[in-house]
């Protein structure tokens, strides 16, 4: 490549991605920056007050650290659930696969509220886990199941497990499929190759998955409120507590500050243990790094270990047939199982005469159905959401696809530093983000205003634009762009002939997952609509910390079969296109 | 576990039977027999039966779907048959799981153990052996030596050129002495120069170690360069088993003759028969050829002969020459060889190669070929 060349492309690279740059300073970079300032910030200039404050009274340490220990569990149980799933999902025949793979996207695109309401009706004082036992005669007083650890961490977890899904499937996937019949070949028996070859090289992903399911489980605070009790208050929920009733906006930014600096202490040392470039898909080379360190050895020693007591067990039990394995993967049904019942035993609940969400239902009422309908707050609220979510979508996308235009295609100097940069909204707690959005939209005058929440859902989604379209790209054939260049076609007419038509089902990915983001964002519209003026997910909180309701099991029945429809939709537009394309 | 097969005489040989008139043949060491395997009613490979001795380099080579792998993949016991046996070293592994079996494996796409150490990888079977630390270390060393690269111990996979990869998974497949090493297209992903050194290699390590290899290709060259001998398939069946020169020489069916080397290859209808030797006639004259397989008197058959059997030289009457008569249309140099197409009366092409040379008249107008009746084949209807 000439000179010349080498530098145009560079100019094009910088100028595709000079808007997500702006875009994300304005609505993150500064903001947060701003907040984090205000955390220095006393009533006469500079000073620690805040700091002092956060010190001296120990409650504000107790919350970090019961954060952390139910972030934490929450994000362990995650990755051991998501497992099975991972590696059904990678070694299933394709009829499977498919089944298994809607089976994780539907409680992913089911709305956080949804799913943290139907967890009531499982575990509550006259819940589904209690009746049933009572009515069994195993127990005679209700348990003491919500409002519990257990009941957090459960409810995180429901959150959490898709994230963690997703996370680790390419990992696997990116594995060498030979791998573990060459182990056998060369005489390891099933608990030693899955120990020493197949789980090792699964590992990066399953730490990636912990780490961001970690990160994100720190700025919760929907499941916390509704599963939990003040003794599982978590950081997310003080924050909020202190700026919405405090006012107080000096002791809330070091608390945001404190949960930053927690966030990247874990980002670092799972860089240094890890190394981060696997959270972005991309193939680590850190082992090589750690060839000779005494920690590569004791992780081996573990492995070979396990792999060894593993296969003593097995040589005692019945023979397994290995060689083809298209076994129906079994734990990985039972584990979306456990995401999707809960949610459709809203179904029934919706339907109840009664105005608790007891289990059993009792009677049979449409009620619920008709009060939403006619309510116009709920109809207002819906209109809302989906123009504010259509807004956000069509914003980060006009944003984002030209950012992974230049990553994907584009020589971008400093490329791994402006990808994280662009990861930053969904690397980084949302409360933050929402939070120094807030911060400055209130400076601005601006709360309230339903274009400058789609703003800021645009910031959030971004980052799911550029990865989903940047995927895309990465099986885009750029022959086919020489092709159309010497066959005549200008730049634009390559763009709206060849390369967009190619790439639109990313295209439509990205704008639907940008919708959804938005669609279920209830951080940031907690703070930026309030009143008359609210979203969807903020009119269901607003009713689920009054009193978790039939109606809001109603709500979220029909919130979840939008779901179910949209998944649906999607599908058969996607089997429509394949069956033109290859007919 | 860990077996020295390598130091058993080669054949067995009773030391108390010195006398004894005839050698005994080296041991079987793999037999397939009447292996079939099905996918619902499709047939991956019919029943099948194959024999390979200590030490022999026998190559599994046919077009793609021809059940090659397929039959690899049930020796190693990733894939299991339908119906038959499949016996190691003397002892029945049909119902084996790969672990059980006393093999090594080289895949197509090396399948090195990526978070594993040059050392480790090699030392992977003997450690699942449980030899001891020294045994591995020595066995590590030889091996390493063995694919001249002593230095790469300490390497990983991914810092390896893809012919040091190669040499490793070579190395892993072998270090442990097993009874068979499979090999399923290493060489595939090599370019043509490095591919062709490897062939050399692999051979000569094979040779020198008396290893016995089963090798699975669908290149002919590569065949015919490394094997013993050559298990041709075709549509999920054995075509022949044979030498090479065998295989070249007397293919037994029109496939074998078409896949192996160039033929020319023409329709015909058989006049008369005297022993193995055919009087055919065909659309624009008579040849006569051997019969491969049975035919009779009026039976359709196909005549092929290699392209370099065929030249211009004008032959005595009654030599056991065939000629026809045609006319040049192009004269190609390949490189080492050149070739002549030659038009038949009837508008067919005839093929001749020679070795290129820089003088002399390239053959051009109207030519008779002439080509021995030896080296004309006549196969019947059947095959």
């Amino acid at each position: 490549m000439s000179r010349a060349e080498g530098t145009t492309g560079r100019w094009i690279g910088a100028a595709l991605l000079s808007p997500t740059m702006l875009f994300l300073a304005a609505t993150v970079f500064i903001p947060v920056a701003l907040l984090l300032a205000a955390s220095l910030n006393g009533p006469s200039g500079f000073s620690y007050v805040s700091f002092e404050r956060l010190v001296k009274a120990p409650v504000y340490a107790q919350v970090l650290g019961h954060s952390a220990f139910l972030a934490a569990a929450a994000a362990s149980v995650s990755v051991l659930a998501a497992f099975p799933v991972a590696v059904g999902i990678s070694r299933a025949s394709s009829g499977w696969r498919q089944l298994l793979w809607i089976g994780v996207l539907l409680p992913f695109w089911t709305s956080f509220l949804v799913r943290t309401i139907a967890w009531i009706v499982v575990l509550g004082r006259n819940g589904l886990i209690n009746s049933t036992l009572q009515q069994v005669g195993l127990i005679d007083q209700p348990l003491e199941l919500l409002y519990t650890n257990i009941s957090v961490v459960i409810g995180l977890v429901h959150v959490l497990l898709p994230l963690a899904i997703l996370t680790m499937v390419p990992v696997i996937e990116s594995m060498d499929r030979r791998l573990v019949p060459a182990a056998w070949t060369l005489g390891a028996r099933p608990g030693t190759s899955f120990f020493v070859i197949y789980f090792p090289l699964c590992a990066a992903g399953c730490t990636a998955a912990w780490l961001t399911t970690f990160v994100s489980a720190l700025g919760f605070f929907i499941t916390p409120a509704l599963l939990g009790s003040p003794k599982q208050t978590m950081v997310a929920q003080v924050i909020i507590q202190q700026v919405q009733e405090m006012m107080d906006w000096g002791l809330a930014a070091a608390l945001a500050l404190l949960t930053l600096l927690a966030t990247l202490l874990v980002y670092w040392v799972y860089d240094r243990l890890v190394g981060l470039s696997s959270l972005a898909g991309e193939t680590t080379r850190s082992e090589v790094g750690h060839a000779m360190g005494g920690l590569r050895n004791l992780k081996a020693a573990i492995y070979w270990t396990l792999g060894r007591w593993t296969d003593a067990v097995l040589r005692r039990l019945p023979q397994r047939d290995h060689s083809e394995d298209q076994r129906v993967p079994f734990g990985a049904l039972i584990v979306l199982a456990a995401l999707t019942l809960p949610v459709l035993l809203l179904l029934p609940e919706s339907f109840t005469s009664s105005s608790f969400i007891d289990w059993p239902p009792r009677g049979f009422s449409t009620r619920w159905y008709e009060d939403i309908f006619a309510s116009p707050v709920w109809a207002s609220a819906l209109w809302r959401s989906l123009g504010v979510g259509v807004g956000a979508a069509v914003l980060a996308s006009a944003i984002g696809i030209p950012a992974a235009f230049a990553f994907a295609h584009h020589k971008v100097p400093g490329r791994s530093l402006l990808l994280g940069a662009v990861l930053a909204p969904v690397i980084l707690p949302r409360i933050i983000v929402a939070l120094g959005l807030f911060y400055v939209l209130s400076k601005l005058g601006l709360v309230g205003s339903s274009v400058a929440l789609a703003v800021g859902h645009a910031a959030l989604a971004l980052p799911f634009v550029v990865i989903t379209v940047m995927a895309t790209l990465k099986s885009y054939d750029r022959r086919l762009d020489a092709a159309a260049s010497v066959l005549g076609a200008r730049t634009g007419a390559r763009l709206t002939r060849v390369t967009l038509p190619i790439i639109m089902p990313g295209i439509v990915s990205a704008f639907i997952f940008a919708f959804g983001t938005s669609f279920d964002d209830l951080t940031l519209s907690l703070f930026v609509s309030g009143g008359l003026f609210t979203t969807l997910p903020k009119q269901m909180w607003d009713d689920a910390l009054l009193k978790v309701s039939p109606s809001l099991a109603a709500v979220s029945v029909l919130l979840f079969l939008g779901v179910v429809a949209v998944m649906a939709l999607s599908y058969a537009a996607r089997a429509m296109l394949a069956k033109r394309r290859f007919a | 576990m860990f077996r020295d097969s390598m130091s058993r005489p080669a054949g067995e040989i009773d030391g108390r039977h010195v006398a004894a008139t005839q050698p005994q043949a080296p041991a079987v060491k793999l037999r397939i027999s009447d292996v079939s395997k099905k996918y619902g009613d499709a047939f991956a490979l019919r029943p099948s039966d194959l024999d390979i001795r200590q030490g022999e380099f026998v190559t599994l080579l046919g077009p793609s779907g021809s059940g090659k792998t397929t039959l690899l993949m049930m020796i190693a016991g990733l894939v299991h048959p339908t119906g038959g046996d499949i016996w190691i070293d003397g002892r029945k592994a049909t119902r084996q799981q790969p672990y059980e079996r006393d093999v090594g494996m080289m895949f197509q796409s090396y399948a090195l153990f990526p978070h594993m150490t040059v050392g480790e990888n090699i030392a992977f079977p003997l450690k699942m052996r449980r030899a001891s630390p020294e045994a591995i270390r020595t066995a590590v060393d030889d091996v390493l030596h063995q694919i001249k690269l002593p230095h790469i111990r300490n390497r990983f996979p991914s810092e390896l050129s893809g012919g040091q990869q190669q040499r490793v998974a070579l190395a892993r497949s072998i270090v442990h002495r097993p009874s068979v090493v499979l090999m399923d297209e290493p060489l595939a992903a090599l370019d043509k120069a490095l591919r062709a050194h490897m062939q050399l290699e692999i051979r000569q390590l094979q040779q020198e170690l008396g290893i016995t290899v089963l090798y699975v290709t669908h290149d002919q060259e590569e065949a015919m360069t490394m094997s013993d001998r050559i298990c041709l398939m075709n549509e999920a069946r054995i075509e022949q088993v044979a030498t090479p020169s065998e295989l070249y020489f007397s293919p037994r069916t029109v496939f074998a003759a078409g896949f192996v080397g160039e033929s020319n290859g023409f329709d015909g209808q058989i006049e008369a028969m005297d022993g193995a030797v055919a009087r055919v006639r065909l659309s624009f004259g008579h040849v006569s050829g051997r019969v491969i397989g049975a035919t009779q008197v009026g039976d359709s058959c196909k005549v092929m002969v290699r392209p370099e059997a065929v030249s211009f030289t004008p032959a005595a009457a009654g030599s056991g020459h065939n000629v026809i008569a045609g006319e040049v249309t192009s004269h190609v140099i390949a490189g080492a060889i050149a070739r002549t197409y030659v038009r038949t009366a009837d508008g067919q092409v005839l093929v001749a190669t020679e070795l290129t040379r820089r003088a002399g008249a390239a053959p051009s107008g109207r030519v008779e070929a002439t080509f021995r009746t030896e080296d004309t084949l006549v196969y019947g209807g059947e095959s």
